[in-house]
């Protein structure tokens, strides 16, 4: 068992490449991760952003080791301790300070989703402040959430768990991503600070009937006007079917980078807009949708508003009581609960998704059991439920520290 | 003369009929400003004599206002019962959130930086274990106090490193380790029980700082011998930090004499400026004065 226990879990390509290592961290499993873009002939191995990942990966826990080759293609992790912020490891008064590298595409939701799952399991609580010239805190083109879509309708999820003390997500400078969709230089503190043993077993069945729908529209560095525009179209749409809709909007200007222009030297970056909506049925089931202005311009903010809103329809006519944005969060959440079994009620297209079969694929390479599958008698809707059974050891580093 | 009375009859009359009119517009007008000016502040008000305000407004165009009252009363055949009585609700913004909370509420929960709670309960179906048995309150805060615990004993286990294995009963020492560090994550500043903190006798006191300097500089003299590189020393004492101007006779009043020079500091020069926006209120210098004015 031991033998059997030191030995890495391999897995090849960079799919699933946080929740691999969320999984790693959580279980106290070694992985090794092989052929990570062997092909590319310009850039091969890890990007700017899996690197700053791993980074972060290292400043929160304690012991960890983190291998990568020479040429980037292979990753080894063996992980430690998830400390958290604890003084002594990496956090300065408290907070770890973790910057972005100016070449991060991804939005900041590529980090924050991975380490709200750490969070509750490690030994203090969480307090990160996410800064530099990386920091896109809207959606981005790639399929990030934006932060307000991570706080609105990430957060409130883990409430279902018994954890729900002391969360904080604090925007403190926004920012859309930069040219090319490259970097931008938001700011972001992230605090975590209610940790558990084990998440309580969560059963949830009934979607209920969506209530009211809540959003936020932002724009950075452009005419406030957009967000009007935004506002209106997307609740032309949602209007007529859900009276209690509100949009806020956030104005705010755009953040500065230094540049290497001696004439100019600091220039704007992050412009543009986008709208994050989020649907909560009566049940408390959140469902969320977003879009913002692509970094080459060209989209008027109608378009925008008209096309999250339908993008919102097309996630609630999925069906099921959890989002396909959501389900990595809670399927995961579920596997590391107490030995008990859950029960969830998904969508046919949630569960065929990509990223919840490959959830499916790598927790039983990781050792947990399988999940069971039924379909649903309640009523007549075609949505499956799936049954996890936890773990029951929430954190093995935790049982250690 | 009755000729007269009369005329003066139908004057006041007439003045009256054109006088009501405004006046019970006005009033009614004022009423309803006021009561709108009431509801976008607080709730709608939902009087069953709503509707009174509104009447005189809409009987403003009547070529003769008194008799319409009589003549509605008399014409007035009740309630038809025929289904289609058109009812048409004004619902404004304000009164939609009526049930949750003010606008202003509203946006703070949803737009803070934490995320927002729901109003209402969690489903029950949450509640449950997987026997369908449902989870009590008590048994949910005994969960939080377990959690509590093993917070504690992960913050504290350091204090237990003597004791290895065996459980002993808490010495005074570890006591009092264990509530300065309660008290700490609570937020106090500094260590109450700690032996040198709060009403030490000041002697008592001077011997223990003395006795950690010696033990500090032993270890860093044994460090420099042996060729171990140590952390950097902090200065911790403040007072040494405290430059105080030189006060030789002949030494200038402002800024430092040195090498045939007088250097001045950022402080000196900000001080010989004074404030540079300055307004009627703050122009008084504040404090003790330092110096000649200039």
């Amino acid at each position: 068992m031991a033998e059997e226990l030191r030995k890495p879990i391999r897995f090849t390509t960079t799919e699933n490449f946080t929740l691999r290592l969320v999984l790693a961290s959580l279980t106290g499993r070694s992985i090794q991760i092989s052929q990570i873009r062997p092909e590319s002939t310009s850039n091969p191995g890890l990007t700017p952003h899996e690197i700053s990942f791993l980074r972060l990966l290292e400043a929160v826990t304690n012991g960890s080791v983190i291998d990568v080759s020479m040429t980037g293609t292979t990753v080894r992790y063996k992980p430690g301790l998830i400390m958290g912020s604890a003084p002594g490891t990496g956090a300065i008064g408290g907070v770890i300070r973790h910057e972005l590298p100016a070449g991060c595409e991804r939005g900041l939701s590529y980090f924050l989703i991975p380490m709200c799952l750490l969070a509750p399991f490690s030994k203090a609580q969480l307090n990160l402040l996410f800064t530099g010239p990386g920091v896109i805190t809207s959606a981005t083109a790639l399929g990030d959430m934006s932060v307000d879509s991570v706080r609105t309708a990430i957060l409130p999820l883990y409430a279902q768990f018994g954890i729900q003390n002391n969360i904080e997500l604090r925007i403190i400078r926004r920012s859309n991503p930069g040219p090319q969709g490259l970097g931008g230089a938001g700011e972001v503190q992230f605090v975590f600070g209610h940790q558990v043993r084990l998440p309580t077993t969560l059963h949830l069945l009934n979607a209920g009937r969506v209530k009211r729908i809540r959003g936020v529209a932002y724009s950075t560095g452009v005419s406030a006007s957009n967000n009007a525009r935004m506002i209106e179209t997307a609740r032309g749409v949602l209007n007529s079917l859900t009276p209690d809709t509100y949009i806020y909007s956030d104005v705010s200007s755009a953040p500065y980078i230094p540049s290497a222009d001696k004439s100019a030297p600091k220039k704007k970056i992050g412009l543009g807009f986008g709208l994050s909506l989020v649907a909560e049925s009566s049940t408390g089931c959140l469902f969320s949708a977003d879009v913002a202005s692509p970094p080459e311009g060209g989209e008027t903010p109608e378009s925008v508003g008209e096309q999250c809103a339908y993008q919102l329809l097309e996630i609630l006519s999925m069906d099921g009581t959890v989002s396909i944005t959501a389900a990595p969060t809670i399927l995961t959440l579920m596997a590391m609960g107490s030995e008990d079994v859950g029960r969830v009620k998904l969508g046919r297209d949630v569960l065929a998704s990509e990223s919840v079969i490959g959830l499916a694929r790598d927790l039983e390479s990781f050792g947990s059991s399988r999940w069971g599958m039924r379909n649903d008698t309640a009523d007549d809707s075609d949505a499956v439920v799936i049954s996890v059974v936890g773990r029951g050891v929430g954190n093995v580093g935790r049982k250690i520290g | 003369m009755s000729t007269i009375l009369g005329k003066r009859k139908r004057r006041e009359s007439q003045r009256e009929d054109l006088a009501s009119q405004p006046s019970t517009n006005t009033q009614a007008l004022y009423q309803d400003a006021l009561r709108k000016h009431f509801e976008a502040n607080f709730e709608s008000i939902e009087s069953p004599n709503h509707n009174s305000f509104i009447l005189p407004l809409s009987g403003q165009d009547d070529s003769e206002p008194h008799t319409p009252n009589t003549d509605a009363e008399s014409e007035w055949e009740g309630l038809s019962d025929t289904e289609n009585i058109e009812t048409v609700s004004y619902v404004s913004a304000t009164t939609i959130h009526d049930d949750y909370g003010t606008a202003r509420s509203l946006r703070k929960r949803f737009m803070g930086s934490k995320p927002p709670q729901e109003d209402s309960k969690l489903p029950t179906s949450q509640n449950k274990s997987a026997n369908g048995e449902k989870i009590s309150s008590r048994n949910v805060s005994n969960l939080t106090a377990e959690d509590i615990a093993l917070q504690r004993l992960l913050a504290e286990s350091h204090l237990l490193r003597g004791t290895a294995g065996s459980i002993q009963p808490p010495t005074l020492k570890t006591r009092h380790a264990t509530q300065d560090l309660r008290l700490q994550t609570l937020g106090a500043k500094q260590a109450v029980n700690a032996i040198g903190a709060g009403n030490t006798p000041m002697a008592l006191r001077k011997g223990i700082e003395n006795k950690k300097r010696m033990k500090e500089q032993g270890r860093r003299r044994e460090a420099k011998e042996s060729g171990v590189i140590l952390e950097k020393e902090v200065e911790t004492s403040f007072k040494n930090k405290r430059r105080k101007r030189s006060r030789d006779v002949g030494a200038p009043a402002v800024g430092k004499w040195r090498g045939g020079t007088l250097v001045l500091g950022k402080k000196d020069v900000a001080e010989i400026e004074g404030q540079k926006f300055t307004n009627a209120y703050s122009n008084k210098r504040k404090g003790k004065s330092k110096g000649r004015k200039r």
